[in-house]
């Protein structure tokens, strides 16, 4: 396995990013005007091919081959990550965590790889490990290792909010990494992570305010980016082309931190941004069915268990707090370059900011609009108690009818 | 009101409703009945610490439902029936003690049924008649046929059951219960 020097791969001339082509607005125009030379853009690819810049060099060329899902490795979703890798486990012995078989049949080790970087920020994230990656051996408790791959939202579900054996827990979408290629980290090289999305804002930003000292807020920005590659087939020469599609999650400061941050707060807007994993800590909503019934089950076990009434209620709240706050990974953004659309203006920002968020942010919804006349509500409820089909079962057992059947 | 009662019927998604009066929240849906009660949609109820895992009730599903009659009112969500005097509330007639996932096989027990008093004059409708009830508020009593019975008369209500029809925009319900003269119900019996 040879390690990629990414960094040094993205910035080379072939990487730059084309012209857009034409005056073509559509989503796959404008993706084919976005790409800039990573996989797909191979040689004799199909539509969009003259847009698209040279092909890909050797070093992305053998990301490629090496990946077993094919020539899906390109620069439009990039990470690198370098962490110490720690084998997942469980129960009080600290068992190794099985690995899991996929429903096509792939077996995939679970791994988190922990990073600690120089600035102080220390965060774990899930890592599946295919079958052959694990053949390289790198994949040891406590190996540290430098791995390539890109980033994208997939749904699981959490089994903390199980009620039952055959639950499956709570639908919820995580930021995964898929690796492509993992080599032993250079001993100089300080834990970390790079990311480079190029693609699409989807959908209008969400604006909060993180709290960073008494009373001193820094608004940021929480926006997806849409990024679509051209999966081509295996065979040289073949025509059909499938897309692949990937949503990722970044954040991006909007005091004025990162330069051209307001090119991310508009929905459709072609961006290329750099940026790291960072873990956004949320909070999940208690008003969901599921939720609820999972504190009840966790709040009832705790109960069952007995014990002191204060510890109990502490031992519940504690549960609670747990259960409730979630984590998940986003791209923390620090470089944003605005490839085609608009970014808006210092006001437009200023009011997004004021309103609390764009697009995504459900607006408050519309006042009911006022009853009818009573008097029409009685008319209709009388017209259909008239054309109700026929005398209920229940009164017809009066006259002797049969008691329930209809 | 006394007596347990059966229903079978197709059961709505089972939500989680406040209570008017602000005491808490249940775990309600609807049901459209197809046998052991009157016809057209019926409000039944839980209180939540007695289903605390939704996924344990037949949802969209036959489900047989024992229960009493026992109207609660609570706020309307999106989707529901509403009462046409306070369309921001509905009721729900059955206070479920048990819902289950029907068998296709076992038919529901008969109802004894509720005496009740009428509160109004009735008024007549088609062959029929509706009243306002005594011990029922929102809740009208239908008799299907004959002439609208004297106010003071015995009668005996002999299943439940619901009209909605949709007007500007929203569904709005009427809470029903078949009536019979009690003296007829006891002769039959």
């Amino acid at each position: 396995m040879t390690m990629i020097d990414w960094q040094a791969l993205l910035a080379s001339p072939g990487m730059a990013p084309a012209a857009p082509a034409g005056d073509a607005v559509d989503d796959v125009a404008d993706d084919a005007a976005m790409d800039v030379g990573g996989g797909g853009a191979g040689e004799g690819a199909g539509t969009g091919a003259a847009a698209r810049a040279a092909p890909p060099d050797d070093a992305l060329r053998m990301v490629m081959r090496e990946y077993a899902g094919g020539d899906r490795g390109d620069d439009r979703n990039v990470c690198v990550l370098i962490g110490t890798v720690r084998r997942e486990r469980y129960g009080p012995n600290g068992k190794a965590r099985p690995a899991t078989a996929t429903p096509l049949g792939m077996r995939y080790a679970p791994y988190r790889i922990e990073i600690e970087e120089p600035g102080g920020l220390a965060f774990s994230m899930p890592l599946s490990v295919s079958a052959r990656l694990m053949e390289t051996g790198l994949f040891t408790d406590g190996a540290r290792v430098q791995i390539s791959g890109s980033v994208r939202l997939e749904q699981t579900y959490d089994r903390a909010f199980a009620v039952h054996p055959d639950d499956a827990g709570l639908p919820t979408w995580e930021t995964r990494l898929d690796v492509i290629a993992v080599a032993r980290a250079p001993e100089t090289a300080p834990d970390g992570s790079w990311v480079k999305l190029v693609g699409a804002v989807d959908g209008g930003p969400a604006i909060r305010d993180d709290a960073i000292g008494p009373g001193v807020r820094c608004p940021i920005a929480t926006v997806r980016i849409r990024c679509r590659s051209a999966l081509r087939s295996i065979v040289a020469g073949a025509r059909a082309t499938h897309a692949l599609t990937t949503l990722t999650p970044a954040d991006v400061a909007l005091d004025g931190s990162v330069a051209d941050a307001a090119a991310l707060l508009r929905h459709g807007n072609q961006v290329i941004v750099e940026g790291r994993l960072l873990p956004r800590v949320y909070q999940r909503r208690r008003g969901d069915p599921r939720i609820q019934a999972a504190l009840a089950a966790t709040e009832e076990a705790i109960r069952a268990k007995g014990g002191a009434p204060d510890e109990v209620a502490r031992r519940i709240a504690a549960a609670r707090r747990r259960m409730l706050t979630g984590v998940r990974m986003t791209v923390g953004v620090g470089y944003v370059e605005l490839v085609k659309g608009r970014a808006l203006t210092a006001e437009e920002v200023a009011q997004l900011i004021a309103a609390g968020g764009g697009p995504r942010r459900k607006a408050a919804p519309p006042a009911p609009p006022p009853p009818p006349p009573r008097a029409d509500i009685d008319a209709a409820l009388d017209a259909a108690l008239l054309a109700l089909p026929s005398v209920p079962d229940a009164v017809r057992t009066l006259d002797g009818g049969a008691p329930w059947m209809g | 009101m006394d007596g347990v009662m059966e229903l079978i019927g197709r059961t709505s998604q089972w939500r989680r409703r406040m209570r008017r009066d602000g005491t808490g929240a249940v775990i309600a849906a609807w049901l459209r009945p197809a046998a052991g009660a009157g016809a057209g949609v019926v409000g039944v109820y839980l209180p939540e610490e007695r289903a605390p895992d939704l996924t344990g009730l037949p949802a969209r599903t036959q489900a047989l439902v024992r229960a009493v009659l026992r109207p609660l009112h609570v706020h309307a969500l999106d989707g529901d029936h509403r009462l046409p005097h306070a369309p921001d509330a509905t009721l729900l007639l059955l206070e479920a003690l048990e819902a289950l996932a029907w068998d296709r096989v076992t038919p529901p027990l008969p109802w004894p049924g509720t005496p009740v008093a009428l509160a109004a004059p009735p008024r007549a409708i088609g062959g029929g008649w509706l009243a306002d009830l005594a011990a029922l508020p929102d809740v009208v009593g239908y008799a299907p046929s004959g002439a609208p019975a004297d106010s003071a008369g015995a009668l005996i209500g002999r299943a439940v059951g619901g009209v909605t029809a949709e007007v500007g925009g929203r569904s709005w319900l009427r809470p029903l219960l078949w009536l019979a003269p009690a003296a007829d119900a006891a002769g039959r019996a």
